[in-house]
């Protein structure tokens, strides 16, 4: 619907103008395909417990003295192939980060569009609950929620639903992201005199947000979700990393970087560094896309061309 | 139109810009020449996207890019500006040439005081002490009809009302004695009443002071009550230039009769309005010969194969091949 | 008094104030010690309409006239008076309007560029009130009528997929004229629906409402700024300053004759094209802050008239011929 009425071919246009965004684009695409087809794609299963083999365990990047061509980027302690626990813990992450951006994108939405429509006092209420829920550090609140769940869920029952507490932890902290934008795009757009012709026709107020301004802040949000989608894939890492993210049985990115982290000092730093630097990496490349993105949609700045 | 610019506080000599794009260059103005004579007030007037507004930035040289000027000349009484650089045609605004824009509060820096905005000014561009331009200052804001201006000199922009805030930015272009002011679009924010008196001062200041005036607006109304000379712009060309007697009460282009025609009378009640049908094309779809040949009543054959060129006409010159021959 | 005893009125306004408290909140000015701020964008405003004929409100900036134009359509709600339509059946206030009533009143806007949905085509915009009011049910239906409202607006049937930023402003606004005959409406607002438009395409813009006015037999309650506009396109003009009525009566009487003090300015001061070179600026002072409006008659301060009772009595409205003038002057 938004990419419909702007000229798609200026997009691509603007797209080829800028190199770093194209590289950023290819590095996403590989590392999106990597995820995605990771059970097809990676050398091994890293959940087969079966094919693991203690003897292969710690071996270094292929590259470096006592390494093994098999094993590109090395293996963790368990004999683990580390470039495929990247690609599946890729895939888990982007999981994680897509779902609690569309949870966020939700909350946030709803919640703009009724403070920006309806004014006064609810407004108001929306608002200071936003401005609280901005003062408190996401990470705690991400760590409060996970913590309530960990502590009344029985284990099995964590272990089977971790990932949804995760989405629902970062998805509760970030919905502000969206819903500060909504509602300041929503007051902008009320104002409007299509709104008010729409007024004039008796529409319900429900009908005229979903059907006249929803449409019309969706711009910005798109530029929103995607550098939400860089956030909360860092979020999910961070919490991971803390170790009340993704449990070591479903590794993302951040547990791999969390159980690598005790091998350090022993000199084994390729189980840490690959799969942070994946983490840099994808955020870097969403972030970078997403300026674009801010950048070629704003039709100040289209109107100059 | 006289051929030597000398005496003459600005001539435009042929003056063309365009803007690049993905289909080539367009030209947004195209091949324009007048002269304002010192305290002369020439009226630009048109319709919007006709280029009049962008001739008044190519004058003082703040062209948005990417537009240029693709050719042509700028004098000011007699020295070219077109060619100068950033540093210098700084110096040429606000010395020489002065501003008024449509909307008064943009132009005013809302933080600082109006004594503040002038003595910077003043002081720029003629070395003084700061009380003699605080004096100045003052002289200025009575010269342009602000009431008991010694107590308000040291109000904010904010403090005043918006004919008020005209006033001072008249003030603003006239600090450094420039030899020209462009004035775009200068009452147009202002209320019918306001309009008048802002009009009054600006046409008194001009005759006392011996500034050439650009009145840049698309108010015939106000081009009737303050210009002396008027330029009817269209498509980036100028269509009629003549005396605003001539060319108002008497247009020969059928633009300006038109153009004239349409605005609604408040002697006598019509049934109709007359209009020119259609609209101004967009820039970069202006047809050939004659641009406005699609519009136009009295269209004949070569008015869309061969453009025509100003020529005298009476006191006015016009460009139509309506009894040329 | 009514504008025309003779002919039955489509809507009359009665009393009509709309006020907006711009003051800090109740907690703020407890402990600040600040005064309410109340400003009346329109103070006691009556007038009517009858059907088939055009009124023309005009006045400078802030004097409220866009506020009657959204308290008449029920954009927003009055603080006091009333307004009641009658369109042939039983008299209906403004704020109790069946549907049936709602769609015969419609509104054009100034602003061309913001009265249309940017993200829908053209067609949709158009068929949203036969949808909304069931005025046609099957898709070919809707879709010819579109065609037939947009070539009645002298716009191509063709064009209905685009959208408006493939219009000019010009073209913009009969589409907003096309949307608001969708409604088969018979009251329409025009808040300066011209204003922001050039003038040979404001020229067609008036001749497609008067076409429209005349076929259709609408009544236009129509707001604007510009003196001459006014007097082309109404049948009475009522002129406002400071939120309230000052004069109303039939055009050319008004125009001929004006007889309260600032219609006189007005008058004198619109820049004329017949009158080249001349600038007539009477009076000095400009119109003054609606928060804080002078006591007594709020024209006073910049009156060429004033006696001593303007300042501390503001004026009724007397009888004055067939106007109805609120000045001293008048009345004494």
């Amino acid at each position: 619907m938004l990419l419909r009425s702007m000229s798609e071919s200026h997009l691509w246009h603007s797209l080829r103008q800028s190199v770093t965004t194209m590289a950023a684009l290819l590095a996403l695409t590989v590392l999106v395909v990597g995820a995605v087809f990771s059970p097809w794609l990676a050398p091994t299963n890293p959940f087969d417990v079966a094919s693991l083999d203690l003897l292969n365990a710690s071996m270094p990047p292929s590259w470096l003295p006592g390494g093994d061509f098999k094993f590109l980027l090395g293996t963790d302690a368990q004999g683990r192939d580390m470039l495929s626990a990247i690609m599946f813990g890729m895939r888990i992450s982007l999981i994680v980060g897509l779902c609690s951006v569309a949870l966020a994108m939700a909350i946030g939405i709803t919640l703009g569009l009724t403070a920006g429509y309806a004014g006064g006092s609810v407004d108001a209420f929306i608002m200071r609950f936003a401005d609280v829920q901005l003062a408190f550090p996401s990470i705690l609140l991400a760590l409060l929620i996970s913590g309530i769940a960990r502590s009344t869920l029985s284990s099995q029952t964590y272990q089977a639903s971790a990932l949804w507490v995760v989405v629902l932890a970062i998805g509760l902290s970030t919905w502000v992201l969206f819903a500060r934008p909504v509602r300041a795009a929503c007051m902008v757009e009320k104002t409007k005199d299509y709104v008010h012709a729409a007024r004039l026709l008796g529409l319900g107020r429900v009908t005229i947000l979903l059907r006249h301004i929803l449409p019309n802040v969706l711009g910005s949000v798109l530029v929103i979700a995607t550098l939400g989608l860089g956030v909360s894939v860092l979020i999910e890492a961070s919490l991971s990393f803390l170790g009340v993210g993704m449990p070591p049985t479903q590794p993302s990115l951040g547990t791999l970087v969390s159980s690598g982290r005790d091998y350090i000092a022993a000199g084994e730093w390729w189980m840490t560094l690959f799969p942070a630097l994946t983490v840099a990496v994808l955020v870097l490349s969403v972030n970078l896309l997403g300026d674009w993105l801010r950048d070629a949609l704003n039709p100040r700045l289209r109107l100059a061309r | 139109m006289t051929a030597s610019p000398a005496g003459h506080a600005l001539s435009v000599r042929n003056l063309s810009v365009e803007f690049p794009s993905g289909r080539g260059r367009l030209l947004a103005i195209d091949d324009v020449s007048f002269d304002v004579a010192p305290g002369e007030i020439l009226g630009l007037v048109g319709e919007s996207g006709a280029g009049k507004s962008l001739t008044g930035s190519a004058i003082i040289g703040l062209i948005e890019p990417p537009g240029r000027i693709a050719s042509g000349e700028i004098l000011l009484a007699g020295r070219r500006i077109d060619n100068l650089d950033d540093t210098q045609m700084r110096h040429v605004r606000g010395r020489e040439i002065g501003m008024i824009f449509q909307d008064p509060r943009t132009s005013l820096n809302p933080l600082f005081t109006v004594s503040r905005q002038l003595t910077d000014t003043i002081r720029e561009h003629r070395p003084m002490s700061a009380t003699a331009a605080r004096q100045e200052a003052l002289r200025l804001l009575e010269m342009v009809g602000i009431p008991a201006a010694a107590q308000r000199l040291d109000s904010y922009p904010h403090e005043f009302s918006g004919g008020m805030c005209q006033r001072v930015v008249i003030a603003l272009a006239l600090a450094a004695g420039p030899r020209l002011i462009i004035a775009d679009e200068p009452t147009t924010a202002l209320d019918v009443s306001t309009q008048a008196q802002i009009m009054k001062v600006m046409k008194d200041l001009c005759k006392s002071s011996g500034s050439a005036m650009m009145l840049i607006t698309h108010s015939m109304g106000v081009i009737a009550a303050l210009a002396d000379r008027v330029a009817v712009m269209y498509a980036g060309r100028i269509v009629e230039i003549g005396p605003v007697a001539d060319v108002i009460l008497h247009p020969r282009h059928p633009y300006s009769k038109g153009l004239i025609a349409s605005i609604p009378s408040l002697e006598q009640k019509m049934a109709r309005f007359s209009q020119i049908d259609g609209a101004m094309p967009r820039l970069g779809r202006w047809p050939g010969g004659c641009s406005f040949h699609p519009r136009c009543p009295s269209r004949m054959d070569v008015c869309s194969t061969v453009r025509p060129e100003l020529t005298e006409k009476g006191n006015a010159m016009m460009a139509c091949w309506l009894d040329a021959s | 008094m009514t504008l025309d005893p003779a002919q039955p009125s489509l809507i009359a306004v009665k009393g009509l104030s709309k006020q907006f408290d711009l003051s800090p909140p109740w907690w703020a000015r407890l402990l600040t010690g600040a005064q309410r701020r109340v400003l009346k964008a329109v103070d006691d405003v009556t007038f009517d309409i009858p059907r088939g004929k055009t009124l023309g409100l005009v006045g400078e900036s802030g004097c409220g006239k866009s506020t009657v134009a959204r308290c008449v359509t029920n954009l927003m709600v009055p603080t006091s008076g009333r307004v009641d339509f009658n369109f042939g059946g039983a008299v209906e206030p403004s704020t109790a309007l069946s549907p049936e009533g709602r769609r015969k009143v419609q509104m054009i806007f100034q602003d061309p560029y913001s009265s249309l949905n940017p993200r829908w085509p053209i067609s949709k915009t158009i068929a949203e009130p036969l949808k909304v009011f069931g005025l046609k049910t099957s898709r070919a239906e809707i879709r010819d009528e579109v065609r037939l409202l947009l070539e009645t607006v002298g716009l191509h049937a063709d064009d209905a997929h685009k959208y408006p930023h493939q219009f000019s402003g010009g073209q913009r606004q009969r589409i907003c004229i096309a949307r608001a005959l969708a409604c088969r409406s018979e009251f329409l607002v025009l808040d300066e629906p011209t204003s922001a438009l050039d003038v040979s395409v404001q020229a067609q813009i008036l001749n497609v409402m008067l076409e429209l006015q005349a076929r259709l037999h609408l009544t236009f309650l129509f707001i604007s700024h510009d003196l001459s506009v006014i007097f082309q396109m109404s049948d009475y003009v009522g002129v406002m300053y400071l939120g309230r009525l000052v004069e109303i009566g039939p055009t050319a009487e008004v125009f001929r004759r004006p007889r309260h003090p600032y219609t006189q300015l007005l008058l004198q001061t619109v820049p004329r094209t017949n009158l080249v070179g001349q600038i007539r600026a009477p009076l000095s002072g400009e119109v003054p802050s609606p928060i804080k409006p002078p006591g007594g008659c709020s024209f006073h301060p910049r009156c060429p008239h004033v006696m001593d009772v303007c300042r501390s009595v503001a004026p009724k409205q007397t009888q004055s011929g067939a106007e109805l003038v609120a000045c001293h002057l008048a009345a004494g």
